[in-house]
């Protein structure tokens, strides 16, 4: 009881009883441990509990249920179940090659007998389960009966689809062959719905698979009218819906990287499963020729070297037109497949310009076009697809930079951004003239536009008329817009080119309208005989005008005894001055006559506001007229 | 006795080399599941099925022989378990059982079906409990009446398509023949 018990003070389980020992009588027990593992022992022990053997055989040697999940799971990650349509049939068999592997392995050891024997045991005869037989058989007797129900039925559907007219498959695929190109292949009818018959060098074909619809189209609720017995099958990347969007922006200042995200408008309408095939096929056909269209303006972006760089970036093409201005080219493309997966964004608010996507369609059909059709005339030994003009380029001795003159041709983004310019340009300067035209009332303005115009050019006549006098007044100028510039042509002949700036031409039609006023008093005097003493039309005297210069006019009464100076300016507007005379000039000596009283005097200012008249030729004539009366 | 081990080793045989096919036919279809999936159609799949399945068919019968001893009354008998490798074994079983230890073996000489094939069996068992002995009876030998009448009928319908397409092809050149012998019965030229 008193002898000392040694006292492990190592940690439980650390170290392990070995043995117990039981001295004498049984009241002294001695616990013997194992020796502590070292570092190595401790490794090897671990890895012994490893089973290598598990990995190599691939589960094979463990067909329990556990393992068949786990290999169920392997398989469902490795293949996606709607990619792959043999899942479930290659799951079946796997599980089937595991049995028959074990079975030939248990087999094969009992044969060698060096593990296994087998050993014969007298067992009673089973009783017959002849019920259980029965069920048996019945059962898979039912399911393979259902089997050959059920394509009897479809053998049947399909005889009763091919007698009536309506659906049949090969008056379908007459149709189709009226519009669209087929080949046969094997035993697939292949189309093509590509644009290279039509001149197209795009990488990408546009096939598709045409077949035939086995599936009863009865049961489908509606459609099934228009629905024959013809299916086509269009490449993934064809499916859905696409159009090119064009905008046109102001951005403040300098280009705005921001709005180059990526976008897609979600109310894009999606293709449905049903549809006849013809609009199908016109649908894969628009996204192929969108497509086209995208990757040639995206080339070009990247190719051509311009002052400002065109930036592509994702499905879209941005590009400055004018400092200020942007051009963004976007590919809108929907499957209309990830359509569930998110709820459709609040469609934000699209300037779509409708005319540019038109014209860029008509480009690239030009361009496709020009690739098949080559101006006659076609020598049989010259190449095809040169010009006369090259042709000539040998025995006319043609310099290189003819050549590199005839070699060099407009690209579609060019085109594209030049038209841009012209539509931005056009707006702009619509804008203006309206603008004038409608706050304008003395004198008023009319703009005339031009109804024959080219996408890269158009006109315009505005004419300058005051209410009640435009029969005989008028004035008038041409307004020519060019791609970045603006010609206007005034009434004498005069030629102004004018850039972009609205400014410009702003002050253009003020200036114009100063020189209307001043050519309007020219008429009335002539009418009203009076005597036009002075015109200029271009005052040095007086204010600095804000732009351009004023111009005016003096004129005397028929009576040589009264006098109006008329100035009219393009920023202060219509003045009217009369010569007044004061009483000491009575007095002089020198010139009697009465016609020198007025020489000397003063000018002072008409107020025409207090005069009645709806605008400056009413008024001033009202004026001229009061003058004429008075004086005689 | 020694006759008897003599039959058993032959049936065993036997039965080593059907299984093998078995096997050798399941991998190969699945290795073209696999990797031939996109140009693989629908005849195709069938036929391999059906290679699957007439061996089967074949492994029945070898266990049906008469000359084969009754297999129920032989037991698969583990003698020994050694947790070293065995190179033969492993040869043997090409490669998917290295040593016969106390974690294989109880793996192999499972005898529980798996779930699935086990529920299966238990809806059977349960119709068939259900069933009275006599209607039983009644129905197999009825049931075996009509398969036998079908079997018939097929056989029948089969021999009749054979024999068609044979005799089509007999008389396809048996016209021209005619045609010509009365082409030349009615030549102007003809010999008396």
């Amino acid at each position: 009881m008193t002898t000392p018990v040694p006292v492990c003070v190592e940690a439980v389980l650390e170290s392990q009883i070995q043995e117990v020992r039981v001295e004498g009588d049984g009241q002294d027990i001695q616990e013997v441990y194992a020796p502590q593992l070292s570092m190595s022992e401790n490794l090897a022990k671990l890895a012994n509990k490893i089973d290598f053997y598990k990995d190599e055989c691939e589960e094979k040697g463990k067909p329990t249920s556990e393992g068949e999940k786990e290999s169920e799971e392997e398989k469902a990650t490795t293949f996606q179940p709607s990619l792959w349509p043999w899942d479930s049939v290659r799951n079946k068999l796997k599980a089937s090659l595991t049995e028959m592997s074990v079975l030939l392995d248990v087999l094969n050891i009992a044969k060698r007998k060096n593990y296994m024997v087998l050993d014969q045991v007298s067992q009673p005869a089973p009783d017959p389960k002849t019920a259980l037989q029965l069920a048996s058989k019945k059962q898979a007797l039912t399911t393979s009966a259902n089997i050959l129900m059920n394509s009897a039925e479809r053998l049947k559907k399909s005889q009763a689809e091919g007698t009536s007219k309506h659906n049949d498959f090969h008056i379908e695929l007459l149709k189709l062959r009226q519009n669209w190109r087929l080949k046969k292949v094997g035993n697939t009818i292949l189309g093509d719905l590509s644009y290279k018959t039509a001149g197209s060098r795009f990488w990408q074909g546009g096939t598709f698979e045409v077949l035939k619809t086995t599936t009863s189209t009865s049961t489908e609720p509606e459609g099934s009218a228009t629905k024959g017995g013809l299916e086509v099958v269009i490449p993934n990347d064809l499916r859905g819906v696409a159009y090119i969007q064009v905008e046109v922006k102001s951005v403040p200042e300098k280009m705005d990287l921001t709005s180059a995200i990526m976008r897609l408008p979600s109310e894009l309408g999606t293709v449905h499963t049903g549809t006849y095939w013809q609009q199908k096929l016109q649908a894969a056909q628009n996204v192929l020729f969108c497509k086209e269209i995208f990757s040639q303006l995206a080339r070009e972006a990247v190719q051509t070297n311009s002052s400002v760089p065109h930036l592509v970036v994702g499905n879209q093409i941005i590009t400055n037109v004018f400092p200020g201005i942007q051009l963004s080219i976007i590919l809108c493309h929907s499957t209309g497949k990830d359509k569930n997966k998110r709820p459709p964004p609040a469609p934000p608010k699209l300037d779509h310009n409708h005319v540019l996507e038109h014209s860029l369609h008509q480009l690239l059909r030009e361009l496709h076009y020009k690739n098949i059709h080559y101006p006659p005339p076609h020598p049989v030994t010259a190449m095809i697809g040169v010009s006369k003009k090259r042709r000539m380029a040998g025995p006319l001795a043609m310099c290189r930079q003819d050549l590199l003159e005839m070699a060099d041709n407009e690209s579609l983004l060019e085109q594209v951004i030049k038209q841009t310019k012209h539509h931005v340009l056009r707006q702009k300067t619509m804008g203006v003239l309206d603008r004038y035209a409608i706050t304008l009332s003395d004198p008023q303005l009319a703009n005339h536009w031009n109804c024959v115009n080219s996408s890269l050019e158009s006109s315009c006549r505005v004419l300058i008329t005051s209410q009640g006098y435009d029969l005989r007044i008028w004035h008038s100028f041409m307004v020519h817009i060019y791609v970045d510039k603006i010609k206007v042509i005034t009434r004498e002949g005069r030629v102004l080119i004018l850039s972009y700036e609205e400014k410009e031409l702003e002050d253009f039609i003020l200036w114009q309208i100063s020189q209307h006023q001043i050519s309007v008093s020219q008429n009335l005097s002539r009418l009203m005989g009076w005597h036009m003493l002075n015109t200029t039309g271009a005052l040095g005297v007086s204010d600095l005008e804000s732009s351009a210069t004023a111009s005016a006019l003096v004129m005397a009464s028929p009576n040589h005894n009264k006098a109006l100076a008329i100035k009219s300016g393009p920023s202060t507007g219509t003045k009217v001055f009369i010569q007044s005379c004061p009483k000491e000039n009575q007095s002089r000596i020198v010139t009697k006559d009465e016609k020198w009283s007025f020489v000397g005097c003063e000018f002072q200012e008409v107020d025409m506001n207090k005069f009645e008249g709806r605008n400056f030729p009413s008024k001033l004539e009202t004026l001229m007229a009061v003058l004429t009366r008075t004086a005689t | 006795m020694q006759k008897e081990e003599k039959q058993l080793e032959a049936t065993v045989d036997a039965l080593i080399h059907r299984v093998q096919d078995i096997k050798n036919s399941i991998a190969s279809f699945l290795f073209k599941l696999e990797n031939e999936y996109q140009t693989l159609n629908w005849p195709s799949v069938l036929d391999n099925f059906a290679l699957i399945s007439g061996q089967l068919n074949s492994l029945g019968k070898v266990l049906k022989n008469d000359r084969s001893p009754h297999l129920r009354n032989h037991l698969l008998l583990p003698l020994a378990l050694r947790p070293d490798r065995d190179a033969e074994l492993e040869k043997l079983t090409e490669g998917r059982v290295m040593c016969f230890n106390h974690e294989v073996v109880p793996d192999y000489l499972r005898t529980k079906p798996e779930p699935e094939v086990e529920d299966k069996v238990n809806i059977v068992v349960q119709k068939s409990a259900a069933m009275q002995a006599d209607m039983a009876q009644k129905q197999l030998n009825s049931m075996n009446k009509i398969t036998s009448n079908l079997l018939d009928i097929i056989n029948s319908n089969k021999e009749e398509l054979e024999s068609e397409a044979t005799q089509n092809i007999g008389k396809a050149p048996s016209t021209i023949k005619t045609n010509i012998k009365s082409a030349a019965s009615t030549h102007p030229y003809q010999r008396p």
